[in-house]
């Protein structure tokens, strides 16, 4: 389990994270999402042990990372910019990281293999999705227990996404790792993450489920006789709403059947429940405490 | 796990060792094999030139395996991976260290072995002696550098502060040494040797000292012995800043990479101290007020320039303001204190560890113009009272305008150690026969008159002789 407890952190003269809490379970595939300059790429950088705390603590499974080269040893980072040395080729990379990891060489062959990726030649020459490629290749062939990603599907062709993602699920499955993702493709997030955390001015502001939170939120169009503005709907717990002439568009969070009740007591023409993704409950997350 | 990763980083250098390998192999042992000269000036030279090259190593290669911590794409690979910083840090620097020196020492002994083989005269104690200072100076250098680079957050600052660092020692001395002299009489040495606080200096200096004894060559040389005091210290601190580094580069953080260099010891720290040596250099225009101000904004400007870089911006800040104010205030009142106190007498401070003594009297500007030397039983109490009262006449008038005076005076005090010299530059008007007469009648001294007119004269006079050739000036 990875915990970050009242975490704060400053760069730049600036404050990042701000009494910053988080519990990422074991054998889970956890999505971070935010607004650009929110802190994700600060949090994974405190948890990969890039960055150090001002204050507060950053433990996997109740070790703290600070300094602990053993718990490292079953953590990798892939950061959005990758660190290869000068000349390196794929093989040259590989027996970099094999000095300081456990290596599945059989699984490497295997993936070069589908990605079609020639081992010998200098990575400096590569395009920057196939770079990515590369970094994620030795991500999957490390034989650890946490892998940390940010931002390291952009890029991807659809294809080798499906590949990643795939691989990234059955390590889940059989090793018991848990995986870290952040990106700003929120409909990719949602293909592979259970778990997720938003976080905005410093500090997670919503995680959990996805599936659970996107249950919870409930978006309606309903159509009135009467004009009805968002005021006459003030007892429902609104995220958004949108008129159009009369069709009114409602997302609020909230038991179903209540929410269901209560605008059936203001008589409508039309009502319809319509399912919402997860790029839109973060939209509305964010958009509610701006 | 961690020595795997030294393993590794010989693997991963294997061109770059092969390449150091290949230079210091052509220009030390196939050089002098291929020469047709068994001259040892010739192997002098080899040895010289690779020399050099291995003091540039010396700034480039840490640079290179330093490199990475002012970078965030590679502080985020390092410092994540699952080794210690206090680890990495020790085999960077081994790696560098066996880099350098592994590959000088057997091209070295390389090229030992041909020269032997040549027939050619090789001291080999003095070889050894040799191989071994230089190694030990480069040492210090690599690690001079190493803490500058963990100091720096990014890699320009580095080579900016690198560079600056090799020069700013000797520059602070001479500009020491150049105020004293400004500010002083008669006084005409450098009263602090600057290049015992310059690492390239020494570095070049005591090699070539030693070459000279290796081969019995001595093409231009002026060093006359290892100065081991010197060497010592300089390795002392070498020792010390790597252990601050160490330290330092524990405790470093990975947000540093690429940001401003905010450490007290590079930019905030020889930035002012350049613009007080340049304007403590220029003090001595004092005297012509436009030539003066030309240059205090000329010192001015060099800081401001310096500024722009430090901050990669066009802005001044008000501490900046206030440096160049205080600096200007404090230049112009330290001359002016030792102009107020005469100096503080330091012309009259003489040395004590002296061999020989040698006075010379020069006429100026006469038709047939003399120099009288004396090398040989003066009373050296009598020749410094002499002194003290042609600085005390010179403070009282405060004029070193030729015209007031007809002779100048050297008094030269061969030093004991190292057979340098400290020597004076006083000047005397026509009534230093008083001085004459008091301090050197009677005394058992020889004088040797050099006259400089149509024709060459040389010749030994007596001490009336002597007033009298001066009375008749």
């Amino acid at each position: 389990m990875i915990e970050l407890q009242n975490v704060f952190k400053r760069l730049g003269g600036l404050t990042v994270l701000d009494d910053f809490n988080v519990t990422i379970k074991d054998k889970t595939v956890f999505g971070l999402i935010g607004t650009n300059g929110a802190g994700k790429s600060t949090m994974l950088r405190c948890i990969a042990g890039v960055y150090e705390v001002d204050s507060g603590k950053v433990t996997i499974d109740g070790l703290d990372i600070k300094n602990n080269d053993i718990i490292k040893k079953n953590m990798f980072f892939v950061g959005d910019d990758c660190y290869y040395p000068i000349n390196s080729t794929i093989n040259s990379l590989k027996e970099f990281y094999k000095t300081f990891y456990n290596f599945d060489e059989v699984k490497y062959e295997k993936y070069l293999k589908i990605l079609n990726l020639d081992p010998n030649k200098l990575i400096n020459n590569f395009s920057k999705g196939m770079k990515r490629q590369v970094f994620l290749l030795i991500a999957i062939s490390l034989d650890i227990k946490v892998l940390i990603l940010d931002e390291s599907f952009d890029g991807l062709d659809p294809y080798v996404r499906l590949i990643f993602k795939k691989e990234i699920a059955t390590l889940v499955e059989e090793k018991d790792i848990t995986v870290i993702i952040s990106s700003h493709n929120l409909r990719e997030l949602e293909d592979i993450c259970d778990t997720f955390a938003i976080i905005e001015n410093k500090k997670i502001i919503v995680s959990g489920d996805i599936d659970f939170s996107k249950n919870s939120i409930n978006k309606f169009q309903v159509v009135f006789n009467e004009d009805l503005d968002i005021n006459s709907f003030k007892d429902l717990d609104i995220f958004h709403f949108n008129k159009i002439g009369r069709v009114i568009t409602i997302v609020c969070k909230g038991d179903i059947e209540y929410i269901k009740k209560y605008i059936n007591d203001k008589n409508p023409i039309f009502m319809e429940i319509l399912p919402i993704n997860f790029e839109e409950l973060f939209i509305y997350e964010i958009e509610k405490r701006r | 796990m961690a020595s795997k990763y030294f393993n590794y980083l010989f693997k991963e250098n294997n061109k770059i060792l092969f390449i150091l390998m290949f230079i210091g192999f052509i220009v030390c042992p196939v050089l002098m094999t291929v020469s047709t000269t068994s001259k040892s000036e010739v192997f002098y030279g080899n040895f010289m030139f690779y020399n050099f090259v291995v003091f540039i190593l010396c700034y480039l290669i840490p640079f290179i395996n330093f490199y990475f911590i002012n970078r965030k794409k590679s502080v985020d690979t390092f410092f994540s991976l699952p080794i210690s910083k206090s680890k990495l840090f020790i085999f960077k620097v081994l790696f560098t260290l066996i880099e350098i020196f592994g590959i000088y020492l057997l091209n070295m002994i390389i090229s030992f072995l041909i020269i032997l083989f040549k027939g050619s005269y090789i001291n080999v104690q003095y070889f050894i002696l040799a191989i071994l200072v230089n190694i030990v100076l480069g040492i210090t250098l690599v690690f001079v550098n190493i803490f500058i680079i963990v100091k720096c957050n990014n890699y320009i600052d580095s080579l900016i502060c690198m560079i600056v660092y090799s020069i700013l020692p000797p520059v602070i001395i001479e500009t020491i040494n150049v105020f004293l002299n400004n500010v002083t009489y008669g006084i005409n040495y450098s009263l602090i040797n600057s290049n015992c606080f310059s690492i390239p200096a020494i570095y070049f200096s005591d090699f070539s000292y030693a070459l000279n004894k290796v081969l019995k060559v001595n093409p231009y040389s002026f060093i006359n012995d290892f100065d081991v005091v010197t060497i010592y210290v300089m390795f002392l601190i070498g020792i010390l800043l790597l252990g601050v580094s160490y330290v330092c580069f524990k405790n470093r953080k990975g947000e540093y990479a690429e940001q401003m260099t905010t450490s007290k010891l590079m930019y905030k720290s020889f930035l002012p101290i350049a613009l007080i040596s340049l304007l403590i250099i220029f003090g001595n225009e004092r005297n012509d007020v436009n030539v003066y101000l030309f240059s205090t904004v000329i010192a001015i400007l060099v800081y401001i320039i310096g500024v722009f870089i430090y901050n990669r911006n066009l802005k001044l800040h008000k501490y900046n303001i206030i440096i160049i104010l205080f600096s200007v205030i404090f230049s112009n009142n330290l001359y002016y204190v030792f102009d107020k106190n005469n100096g503080f007498n330091i012309s009259k401070i003489y040395p004590k560890n002296y061999n020989s003594l040698y006075l010379s009297i020069n006429s100026y500007g006469y038709k047939d113009s003399f120099e009288i030397i004396v090398d040989s039983g003066l009373d050296v109490k009598k020749v410094q009272k002499f002194q003290d009262e042609l600085v005390d006449w010179h403070y009282k008038h405060k004029t070193n305008i030729d015209e007031n005076y007809s002779y100048g005076i050297r008094v030269n005090y061969i030093l004991k150690n190292n057979n340098k010299s400290h020597f004076y530059l006083l000047n005397g008007k026509k009534e230093i026969i008083n001085y004459l007469n008091e301090y050197f009648k009677n005394q058992n001294i020889k004088y040797k008159i050099i006259i400089y007119s149509e024709k060459y004269e040389e010749k030994i006079i007596t001490y009336d002789e002597l007033i009298e050739i001066i009375s008749k000036n």
